[in-house]
Order: C-alpha cells, then sequence, then structure tokens
C-alpha cells in the first residue's frame, strides 16, 4: 500500500482496489484483537490524519506551517491562498467504507477545527476575510462530526494534538486559549447528547516514533482541555514519563459527565507492552479515576501519516490486542 | 534557528488574529445563542402553555387517560384516571404495581391481563375493547401509540364509563324489542279480521308479551240481565279451567276492568291489602295466581270492548314496563275489534248489495230475454201468419181468373181453406195462451177414458204422419182408470204432442204413445225417435216463445206456445209434464201425469174434435132456411162484407152491405132490416157506437132490431163488452159459415130444431 502510494497520486483510482484491501485487512486484524470497539478510524483515511480533509484543495498552497517533531523532521501544513474554505473529503467517507467490513462499533477521528485554523496566512486573503474563513471552518467541522454521528460512529474523536504544540508555540496560553475556544465553538453546535458520543484526543504527536511536544508539560494543557465540552477524552499516558502526575491531574480537573480513555500501550515505543503492564497501568489509573469514568485507549494512532513505517502492522495489532487483554486483566482484578 | 523563531511568530501571530476572528465568532455564536435563548424561552413558554393547555383538555377530558412507555412506566396519567381506578395520587400512580392493580379490579383479571399484555406487545395502531368491572362498572377502553416527531414513544390509554351508556343502550334495545313486538303484533290484529280469530290472536300475543302463565280476553256486553262477561279467548290454559266457574262476577279485582277504569295491576293480589281481604275474588279450585293484571280493550268510541286478564303463579312478575305494553296491545286491539266489526257490516252490507245486484241482474236479463223472445216471436207470427196467406192469396187470385179445370178450382179452393185453418189454429193457440195468462180458461170438466182422447188425438195427425212415413205405435192400457177433464183440452194437450212428435221426426222415424196407470197417476207418454232436444234448452221446452230453434232460418214453424199451452192445460187439469231427450238427434219423450177420478163417468159426454182437425166446409156447413130475412151486414172490409154476405145469401137471406157505420145508418134510412151483423173494429164509427145509435132508432126506424157481432177482437173481455154494448151473439173471425148462419138462425127463431 506504502509502496503504491509511492508510485500514484493518492487519489489514482488504480490504488482502490489496494485500499479496499488494505481496509479488510486492517479491520480482520482488528477484530481479532478482540477489542469491543474499532477504536483506531483511520482505515481509509487520506495521508494523514491533520490536513486528510484538505489535501488537494486547489485554493491551498503546501508551504503553510511547519511542524517539528523530537526525531528531526518536519511536517508541513497547507496554507489557504483564497476563499472560501471547504473540506475537499469527509470521514464519514471513511467510516462507510469501514463498515463494509465489520459489525463492531467503530470510533471515527477526525481533525480539530483548531488545527485547521493555522491554514489561514498571516497576511489577510484578499476578498476573503479571517472571520469569514473561520466561520466557514466552524460550519464545515460541523458538517464532519454530524456526517460521522449521522453515519452510526460509536463515537467520534477530534484529535487534538496541536493542544500541547499550542502551549510550546506560546507559552502564554492565549494560542492554547484560542484553540479551546474555537473547539468548544464549535462543540456549541451540538447537544449534549451528540457531545457524549464526541471526544478529544490530546498526545505530544506520535509520527515516525517522534513526538512534537512531548516536552511540554500537562499541567500546562488539561485544566484547559477538560474545559472543551465533549463528553470523552482520549489522553495519551504510556509515553509519559511520570503518568502518575498526570493522572493526579486528570483526577482534579475530570468533571463528572466526561470519561477518560488514559493510553496504556505507546505506539512509538517499539517495546510491545505486556498485558500484565498494561493491567498495572490500568490499575494505577483506577487508583485515581472513577471506574465508571475510566476507559484505555492507545496513546496515538500507529501512523498518523501515510509513509510511516516506523511500527509495522503486526506490532501494532499485537499491541493493541496485549492492551485489550491486559484492560480486561484490570477489569477483572477490578470488579473482583 | 531564525527561521525557527520566525516560524513561530507567524504562528503566533496566526493564532492570535485568528483569536481575534474566534472573538468576533464567538461573539456572534454568543448573540444567536442569546437569540436562540430567548426564543428557546419564549417556546418554552409557549411550551409550557401548550402543555398547561394540553393538560387541561386532558384534564377536561372525560376520559380516563393513561400513558405508558414501551416498558411499561407510567409516563402520564390525568385526575379521571386517578379517580376511575382509585389511585391515591400521582406518586401513587407511578408505582410499578398499578398495572397489576388495574388488572385486580377487572371481573375477569386474567382476561384483561392478557388482552392488555398482547396490545403492549403487539404495539397495533389502534385497539379498543370494552372491560367488565368487578364493581359493575363497563369501561369502554381504547389504546394508541404515543408518536412523538413521527416515533412511538409509548401507548396513550384512554378509559371511558359507559356504565350509564350500557344501561341506556340496555333499556332502549329492550324498548326496541318491546315495540318491535307490539309493530309486530300490530300488524298481526290489521291483518285479521274475523272476531274471533283477532281476539285469540290478541289474547296469544299480549300473554306472551306479558310472560303471564295464563291469559283471558272477557267479552263485554249486556243482556236482558244486565251486565254480562264471556269468555271469549283465552291462552296458556284450558277452557275448562275457567268455564266451570261460569261468568267472573264484578269483583273489586275484576270490575274496574269492566268498566274501562285504569289497569288493575297487583304484584301479590294475595297479599295486596285492596283486594287480599276478599280472597282476591278467585274462586276455589281457580288456577293459582298471585301476579294479576287487568286491562280494558275500548272501542275509539270509548264502548268497553271486554277486558284483558294475566295472571301468573309466582308474585312480582307484571311489571309497569309490563303494563305498559299490554295497555299498548290493547289498544290496538281496540282499533283491530273496531276494523272487524266495521268489516264485517260492510262484508253483510256488500253481500246484500250484490245479492241485490244479482237479483236486479236476473230481473233485468229475464227482461230482456222475455223482450228478446217477444221480438222473436212476434218475428215468428208475422212469418207464420203470412205464409198460410201467401198460399190463400195465391189460389184467390188464381180463382178469379176462372181459367181453371174444376180439378183445379177445388184443389184451390181446398188449399185456401186448410191455410185460412192454419191461421185459425195460431189464432187459437195466441188466445188460448192470452186465456191461459189471464186464467179465464173454463174446462169443460167431465170423467173420461184417456185412450179415447188419445184415440181422437191420433187420428188427427194420422194423415200427416202418414205422409211422413212416421210409423205411430200405440200401446194403451185400456184399465188404466179414467181422469177428470175436458176431452176437448186434453186432447188438444196430446195432440200438440203428438203433432211435434211428428214434426221433429224425420221420414221413416218413428212415434210412439204409452198409457200406463201409475199408483194413483196414469202417465201418457209421447216418444219419438226425432231430433231430440238439447240438453241445455231441456229446462226452457216449457216456456212461452221459446224454440230450440228461433233463428229465422229455421226448419220448423210454429209460434211456440203449443207446448207451453199444454203445459198449463195439464196443470189446469191437476196433472204434471214433462219432457225427456237423451239429446240432440237421439229423440224425445213427453210424459204427462193425470191423477185418477174416483168418480164414474157420466154418460152423454162426447169427444169433441180438435178445432185443428181438419174438417171439410162441405161437411159441416149447415144450410139453414133464411129465406124472407133482411139482414144488414156492415165491415169496413170488402172481403169479410162479401164472405157474409155470400154466406147468408147462400141460404136464401137478403143482405145488404154497409161498409161504415154511417154508410149503415144511412141504409137504415130507407129499410128495415131483421138482423143487424156488424163488425166491431171499424174507422170513425166502431160497432159499439153504431149499435148505440141505432138503438136510439125509433123501433120502426129499425132500433130495436138484433145484432150480431163479427169481430177479429176475440178476447173475453172483447166479448163482454160487445154483448153489454147490446149485441145478443158475439161470433169471433174467423167464422165458420155454419157458425154464422147457425148464429143467425138462432137469433131470428129460425133454428131446425
Amino acid at each position: 500500500m506504502i509502496a503504491a502510494l509511492g508510485q500514484h497520486d493518492a487519489e489514482d483510482p488504480a490504488l482502490e482496489g489496494i485500499y479496499r484491501a488494505a481496509i479488510a485487512d486492517t479491520l480482520r486484524r482488528f477484530e481479532a484483537t478482540e477489542s469491543p470497539v474499532i477504536t483506531d478510524g483511520e482505515q481509509r483515511k487520506f495521508h494523514n490524519f491533520w490536513t486528510y480533509c484538505v489535501h488537494g484543495l486547489p485554493n491551498t498552497d503546501p508551504d503553510g506551517f511547519k511542524i517539528p517533531f523530537a526525531a528531526g523532521h518536519i511536517r508541513r501544513m497547507p496554507k489557504l491562498t483564497e476563499g472560501p474554505f471547504r473540506y475537499r473529503r469527509r470521514a464519514g467517507g471513511y467510516l462507510r467504507d469501514a463498515r463494509k467490513f465489520t459489525a463492531l462499533p467503530l470510533k471515527q477521528a477526525v481533525i480539530s477545527p483548531s488545527a485547521l485554523s493555522l491554514m489561514y496566512p498571516v497576511t489577510e486573503i484578499a476578498g476573503y476575510s479571517r472571520d469569514q474563513f473561520i466561520e466557514d471552518l466552524l460550519r464545515e467541522h460541523e458538517n464532519e462530526v454530524r456526517e460521522c454521528l449521522n453515519e452510526g460512529a460509536h463515537k467520534v474523536q477530534i484529535d487534538f494534538t496541536e493542544g500541547r504544540l499550542a502551549i510550546k508555540v506560546d507559552p502564554s496560553g492565549k494560542l492554547l486559549t484560542s484553540f479551546i475556544d474555537l473547539n468548544n465553538l464549535a462543540l456549541a453546535r451540538f447537544s449534549a447528547a451528540e457531545r457524549q458520543r464526541i471526544g478529544v484526543h490530546t498526545c505530544p504527536g506520535g509520527d515516525r516514533d517522534s513526538t512534537h511536544s512531548a516536552d511540554v508539560d500537562y499541567a500546562e494543557l488539561l485544566p484547559s482541555l477538560f474545559q472543551l465540552q465533549v463528553g470523552n477524552f482520549y489522553i495519551a499516558l504510556a509515553g509519559e514519563r511520570d503518568p502518575k502526575r498526570v493522572l493526579g491531574l486528570i483526577r482534579d480537573h475530570l468533571q463528572p459527565d466526561q470519561r477518560v480513555f488514559v493510553g496504556v500501550v505507546a505506539p512509538i515505543e517499539p517495546e510491545i507492552e505486556t498485558p500484565e503492564l498494561v493491567r498495572d497501568r490500568v490499575l494505577e489509573a483506577a487508583r485515581y479515576i472513577p471506574l465508571a469514568q475510566l476507559g484505555t485507549t492507545d496513546d496515538c494512532g500507529f501512523a498518523p501519516f501515510s509513509d510511516d513505517t516506523s511500527t509495522s502492522r503486526d506490532k501494532a495489532f499485537e499491541k493493541i490486542r496485549r492492551r485489550v487483554f491486559g484492560t480486561r486483566l484490570a477489569a477483572e482484578i477490578l470488579s473482583a | 534557528m531564525d527561521e525557527d523563531e520566525d516560524e513561530d511568530a507567524s504562528l503566533r501571530s496566526v493564532a492570535l488574529q485568528n483569536a481575534g476572528s474566534i472573538l468576533i465568532a464567538r461573539q456572534r455564536a454568543e448573540k444567536e445563542l442569546l437569540r436562540a435563548k430567548e426564543e428557546l424561552e419564549h417556546k418554552t413558554r409557549e411550551l409550557a402553555e401548550s402543555v398547561a393547555s394540553l393538560r387541561a383538555t386532558l384534564e377536561a377530558t372525560t376520559d380516563a387517560v393513561l400513558v405508558l412507555a414501551a416498558d411499561r412506566r407510567v409516563m402520564h396519567c390525568n385526575d379521571n384516571f386517578l379517580r376511575m381506578w382509585g389511585v391515591a395520587d400521582w406518586q401513587a400512580a407511578l408505582e410499578p404495581s398499578l398495572i397489576d392493580s388495574l388488572f385486580e379490579q377487572a371481573l375477569y383479571p386474567a382476561q384483561f391481563r392478557l388482552s392488555f399484555e398482547g396490545v403492549m406487545r403487539a404495539a397495533p395502531g389502534e385497539s379498543s375493547d370494552v372491560l367488565d368491572l368487578a364493581d359493575g362498572r363497563v369501561l369502554e377502553c381504547f389504546s394508541r401509540p404515543q408518536l412523538v416527531q413521527g416515533s412511538s414513544s409509548g401507548r396513550v390509554w384512554s378509559f371511558r364509563d359507559i356504565t350509564e351508556q350500557r344501561r341506556v343502550q340496555e333499556q332502549l334495545r329492550e324498548e326496541a324489542g318491546v315495540l318491535e313486538a307490539l309493530n309486530t303484533t300490530g300488524k298481526l290484529l290489521a291483518s285479521q279480521l274475523d272476531l274471533q280469530s283477532l281476539l285469540q290472536a290478541v289474547t296469544d300475543a299480549a300473554t306472551e308479551l306479558s310472560g303471564a302463565k295464563f291469559g283471558a280476553f272477557f267479552h263485554n256486553h249486556t243482556d236482558e240481565k244486565g251486565d254480562s262477561y264471556q269468555l271469549f279467548t283465552l291462552s296458556g290454559a284450558p277452557r275448562a279451567a275457567f268455564e266451570k266457574f261460569g261468568q267472573p262476577r264484578a269483583t273489586p279485582l275484576f270490575a274496574p276492568t269492566f268498566r274501562g277504569e285504569p289497569p288493575v295491576r297487583s304484584a301479590d293480589v294475595l297479599e295486596d291489602p285492596r283486594y287480599a281481604k276478599m280472597g282476591a275474588g278467585m274462586p276455589a279450585g281457580h288456577l293459582p295466581v298471585r301476579s294479576y293484571l287487568g286491562v280494558s280493550v275500548m272501542s275509539r268510541t270509548g264502548e268497553v270492548i271486554g277486558g284483558l286478564f294475566f295472571g301468573h303463579p309466582e308474585p312480582g312478575v307484571f311489571s309497569e314496563r309490563t303494563e305498559r305494553i299490554i295497555v299498548g296491545v290493547a289498544a290496538q286491539a281496540g282499533i283491530a275489534v273496531d276494523n272487524a266489526r266495521l268489516y264485517e257490516a260492510s262484508l253483510r252490507a256488500s253481500t246484500e248489495r250484490q245479492m241485490l245486484l244479482e237479483s236486479e241482474r236476473d230481473a233485468r236479463a229475464a227482461a230482456e230475454r222475455l223482450s228478446a223472445l217477444k221480438d222473436e216471436f212476434l218475428a215468428n207470427l208475422s212469418h207464420e201468419l203470412r205464409t198460410p196467406l201467401n198460399a190463400i192469396l195465391g189460389w184467390a187470385q188464381m180463382l178469379r181468373l176462372g181459367k181453371q179445370s174444376e180439378a183445379d178450382t177445388e184443389k184451390g179452393l181446398a188449399t185456401i181453406e186448410r191455410n185460412a185453418r192454419v191461421q185459425v189454429q195460431l189464432i187459437e193457440d195466441l188466445l188460448d195462451m192470452s186465456r191461459i195468462l189471464s186464467g179465464k180458461v173454463r174446462l169443460d170438466v167431465q170423467a173420461l177414458e184417456p185412450a179415447s182422447v188419445i184415440e181422437a188425438a191420433i187420428d188427427t195427425v194420422r194423415p200427416a204422419a202418414s205422409a211422413k212415413g212416421i210409423r205411430i205405435e200405440v200401446m194403451l192400457d185400456s184399465t188404466a182408470g179414467p181422469v177428470l177433464g175436458d176431452p176437448n183440452r186434453l186432447q188438444q194437450v196430446l195432440w200438440n204432442l203428438l203433432s211435434n212428435s211428428i214434426k221433429f221426426t224425420p221420414r221413416g222415424g218413428k212415434v210412439q204413445i204409452l198409457l200406463e196407470r201409475v199408483n194413483s197417476h196414469i202417465e201418457i207418454s209421447v216418444s219419438d225417435t226425432g231430433s231430440g232436444i238439447p240438453f241445455e234448452f231441456l229446462p226452457h221446452v216449457f216456456d212461452r216463445f221459446r224454440q230450440a230453434d228461433g233463428s229465422t232460418t229455421r226448419r220448423h214453424g210454429g209460434l211456440g206456445l203449443g207446448l207451453s199451452i199444454a203445459k198449463h192445460l195439464v196443470e189446469l187439469h191437476g196433472g204434471t209434464i214433462r219432457a225427456e231427450s237423451p239429446g240432440t238427434d237421439r229423440g224425445s219423450t213427453f210424459s204427462l201425469h193425470l191423477p185418477v177420478a174416483v168418480v164414474h163417468r157420466a154418460k152423454g159426454g162426447e169427444a169433441r174434435q180438435h178445432p185443428s182437425a181438419p174438417r171439410s166446409v162441405a161437411a159441416t156447413f149447415e144450410r139453414a132456411n133464411l129465406s124472407g130475412i133482411k139482414v144488414l151486414v156492415v165491415d169496413d172490409e170488402p172481403d169479410a162484407r162479401e164472405l157474409v154476405k155470400w154466406v147468408l145469401s147462400d141460404c136464401g137471406a137478403e143482405v145488404w152491405t154497409a161498409g161504415s157505420a154511417a154508410e149503415a145508418l144511412l141504409l137504415l134510412d130507407g129499410e128495415l132490416p131483421h138482423l143487424l151483423v156488424s163488425d166491431i173494429g171499424m174507422p170513425d164509427v166502431d160497432g159499439l157506437e153504431l149499435l148505440r145509435r141505432v138503438r136510439g132508432l125509433e123501433a120502426k126506424r129499425g132500433g130495436r132490431i138484433p145484432a150480431i157481432a163479427l169481430t177479429a177482437f176475440a178476447r173475453s173481455e172483447d166479448r163482454t163488452r160487445a154483448l153489454r154494448a147490446g149485441f145478443l151473439v158475439h161470433i169471433a173471425k174467423p167464422v165458420e159459415p155454419s157458425e154464422l148462419v147457425a148464429s143467425v138462425a138462432s137469433v131470428l127463431g129460425r133454428t131446425d130444431g
């Protein structure tokens, strides 16, 4: 698949069969992990988790902001050159594709509006104001999430990986605040019940076994993060240096109607976590978080960019399998 | 590094600029939110009002409403529901045991539970049922899904108390049944016009409708003993059960009904203080009666026709409703009885009218028939009279020519004479009939031997029979015994029967005459092998003017009077005559019965010849000597005048003739005849007036001359009138010359003897 993408344009119809085979294989393997929910949610996602929806827009330039990773590589955002702003493709389509191959509940990931807000350049685009852009962005994001909900997504996960990055870029916290505000503006368009099916994922990045903001303290992010009006939080924790401290922060800021899924396996870690480790991580988390509000997840996607080959499929699914198994071990202990 | 810093700076710049836009967006959103909030508040108020209105509507409805979620949780109910099912309050309604408590209140809890569970499980678009509660109430249960924005969120149950409605329906149904029964009874009664059947139908219907064990209709009428109540019809009990008690007495129990007073109804006559002290008026042995009902049956005019009485051995059988029904039946019965009476009266009137009409029709038919017969008779008479006249006139004209041989002359004269006699016979028959009808036939009664009369009659017809080759067989019992009778008239009867037989028997046929004694009668029968008498004509064979063949083309002549005259004559002899015939062409038999005489026949009775018996003029015309006698003959008919002149002149008389009274009187001026012979019917001055005028003359001028009336007015009263007018003799035309000569001689004292 990755080799084919190297030779063809990502939208080349010739790749369709390969895509389908890859999706079918992914879902089959995922089901084999005995996970009750297909949690990855990016089986058909175009190119990467961040720009999948705008990739290839004619009114963009590829020379947008750079996102530097600790490993030294850079991912670059597209830049909007003229209005109006519209999504080129939607995650609802990926969800429809995936549902053809599995009957299990599916969590679908979408990119946050705050991440895409960085596409508008510093200089005002003639004839298309920033205000207009923000308005279009909010509407497009709403449509993106609502389509997934309507397609029957078990959960819709908004990837907010730039939250921690925002602290890094702007330690004053204004950028983060504006991101939180923007995302909450978008979330305000959904009902409380709908928001219970929506979650926010945060991590320090996980591209090619490398992060972009692991050095930013969660303490800078989490108080603001839990201000987001969603029912679920997917927080990378396995890769944290001091998970107990993070769990304490979570406990302190988690609200009663919110549920938190803590990362118990780290995709960027070459070692495959043992079930016992997973179990212990869950048991640890359970000491901080009420069981009714606690769930487990992977810290991040195993390949957020399509050209990321740092983690093999076998390893990824084994990690998932162990996460499921370890969580079950912990659940048995906790329920006893 | 600088590049990175620029990048971060740009990023911050973008972020900050975005923050401004986000702020604006947020403000816009907040404004929108505010507006939405206001709108929401407005809608909330509207919704609250709507909910309140809905609630009020729900409470205002008379139905009890319960809204259940699919899992049977109570979502809502109204106060009516709480009241209807005895639920303390809303909180109690929320108890999970509510539904079970509903089941327990049903008359059949298991059935209600089954039905309820079925509806909740199947969730049909609509369900309806009627639920009987243990406390006697009846509920109508409806249910429908509660649809919120198109999807079902539960089920709405509504309960309506239809206990009263059900009671009214039952009552209405019952009343409708009664009306139908009354209607059926009414139709039955209206279709019944026979009084007995009608009253039986009334009694049967009323007994059935009332639920009585037995019922009776007593007819109310007044006879010489006063009021009388007569058992007319009975239902549900044998007649013997009542008849043994005779007519009911006018007790306080029965009398009001016979007087047309309001109905008498008693739940228990044995306990009823009004009647119990008198033993309820029931005689010992009466069918057991506890429940009693008596209703008057009255006509439109208010007449009490009678009463309907009902009884039952159990108390409390007849309700107010029963009474109303029976009063209705009694009213129908009253009208029906009126109608039946009217019908009977109209039937009687109709029958009488019909009889009158038939009588009038018969009379008219008889008159018409008689008129027709008379017309026919007159036609026949004319024919019969003209037929011989034809021969007479024909021969007369030929004789006047005087060119015939002597033999022809003789033949002509014989023909003229014979035909004239035929006419005489016709006229005799007519006069006979006239005499018979006026009761003026006088019989010269004498004891006679019927055989001699028969033989005389046979003698007169034998020539005719011989001429037709008809054989006459005679079987006479000479010892049959004498009868009392007029020999001429009996001979006339027999001659008539024989001539008819010969007339109607074809050539070569046979006529048989039988005389025998049968007990105290003699029977004379004349049978023939002739044309017979059609069956339908047999009853009319003795009628006047009736002939079996009355057409103008008939084969046989005659006036149709002969048999009628014969019948009358026989009856004048105290006998009977009857005709028999097996049918057309099978002959006929006429039989006459005459009582045998108990007296001996007197001597000297000589049979007279029948007038129709052929007699020779020469043989009977005895010439008297009238020489020296002067006779004035007056007749407006020259032939008659000349005939008389010839006859009298032939006897030597001197005859003057006058064609009218005036001419006669003129002649008397110059001549004094010995005798006046005058016609009666003449123009201007008739014979009677002539004689009166003659009598008005002096004797020397002929005022005393004897007079003889010679006239065609031949009736008895004509004769009387002539004699009263002064004529010494009345001679009917046509006159026999000898009779004329004898009469003249007699009047003038010139008889030989």
